[in-house]
């Protein structure tokens, strides 16, 4: 394969996967040039790793997971947090925003920022599986090839974490009443 | 108060995050024109330490494999142009070099035995050795004079301990077991002499500078 051939796989993943992936960082780090930043990284990553000529399988979930893991590492550098939460390898890491407000400070509809409060409300187990299925679409095998765990444990978490999303919202409905 | 449609509107409002067109365009550059570092670039290291012990190795190899080779052996080239060479200059000092020289000296003739032995002593490899202990034996009397000049004690007690060292020199020369092979015996002694014939030509010279200083 030259590497006409091979940036030319590459340019087809990058239209396909940046926006995804920039939206998954920013809604993560809630800072525009940070999400940038992040997910120049990845997509260079795996730019690096066609280019070597190592197989990629499925480009979309390793560009995932590696942004997931560039953000875990921004997160350790930027703030004081338990190490036990992040170095747990249960794939329950959390994505705490730094500060509540930069999150809001994202130019977002009102509805897209109670909906993503909505998730962000969630526990961290059923949060992500909830993210990627109905904000990015995928299905339950390749979230459980981001997140490392079967497809199987992603469907239950699917669909506990729907359960808990209706229950928040029928008690806000309840509190708003 | 978020009912279900909101939600849904909500979802498919985050959906439309997006890079701009020009970010976009920007970045896939940027993606391109990073250097992609070498994979063995992380090996160097590794690389460098295996080699340098194999050279460790193999260097260590030919220069203990030298040291029992003879005039005519590959190794002999190594032996007499690089490891002596090193030790020159290593033996810097009058008194290491007196020691030193007096060792080459010794090391040529017991080749010069060995190859008696073996029946590959020619004229060639006698006229070379004869020629490298005559350099040591020169090499020996300028240290042993260089010595006695530098030293701190009175001339004539450094005189006294030069003498005695050329003296011992010429023993241990002399002392040497004769060849049991008559046809090399000739060939031995004559490099005995070669050494012997320096040391007297510079008591010689001594004299001569000493019946001038009498008169």
């Amino acid at each position: 394969m030259s590497i006409d051939d091979d940036k030319k796989r590459f340019t087809e993943i990058y239209n396909q996967e940046s926006d995804p992936l920039f939206r998954f960082c920013l809604l993560r780090v809630s800072d525009r040039e940070r999400a940038l930043d992040i997910t120049q990284e990845a997509l260079a990553r795996l730019w690096s790793s066609i280019f070597l000529g190592k197989k990629v399988e499925n480009p979309r979930a390793l560009l995932f997971v590696i942004a997931r893991n560039l953000i875990i590492d921004w997160y350790r550098r930027i703030k004081s947090v338990s190490l036990e939460s992040l170095s747990s390898d249960n794939g329950d890491r959390e994505f705490d925003a730094p500060d509540s407000k930069a999150t809001l400070e994202i130019e977002l509809s009102a509805d897209a920022k109670r909906a993503y409060s909505m998730l962000e409300s969630l526990e961290p187990q059923y949060r992500e599986v909830m993210y990627f299925r109905y904000v990015e679409d995928l299905p339950p095998k390749e979230i459980g090839e981001i997140l490392k765990v079967n497809a199987n444990t992603v469907s239950v978490r699917l669909t506990r974490g729907m359960e808990a999303l209706r229950k928040l919202m029928g008690i806000r409905e309840m509190n708003n009443e | 108060m978020m009912d279900n449609e909101q939600f849904k509107k909500g979802i498919e409002d985050l959906k439309s995050i997006r890079l701009t067109d020009v970010e976009k365009a920007r970045m896939l550059e940027s993606i391109f024109a990073t250097p992609i570092p070498s994979p063995y670039m992380k090996r160097i290291p590794v690389f460098a330490f295996v080699y340098s012990f194999i050279l460790l190795i193999t260097a260590g190899g030919i220069t203990y494999a030298s040291a029992s080779s003879l005039p005519g052996d590959v190794l002999y080239t190594i032996k007499t142009g690089v490891v002596e060479s090193v030790l020159d200059v290593v033996n810097r000092s009058p008194e290491n070099r007196i020691v030193w020289e007096e060792e080459k000296v010794e090391r040529r003739i017991v080749e010069a035995e060995v190859l008696a032995k073996q029946g590959r002593l020619d004229d060639k490899k006698l006229e070379g050795l004869g020629r490298s202990i005559e350099k040591s034996s020169i090499a020996f009397t300028k240290a042993v004079n260089t010595a006695a000049s530098s030293t701190t004690t009175s001339t004539s007690s450094a005189r006294e301990r030069a003498e005695g060292q050329k003296k011992e020199f010429r023993r241990k020369i002399n002392e040497r077991q004769e060849s049991k092979v008559e046809s090399t015996r000739g060939n031995i002694n004559r490099l005995k002499d070669t050494a012997i014939k320096v040391l007297d030509d510079e008591d010689r010279d001594d004299n001569e500078g000493d019946d001038e200083d009498n008169k």
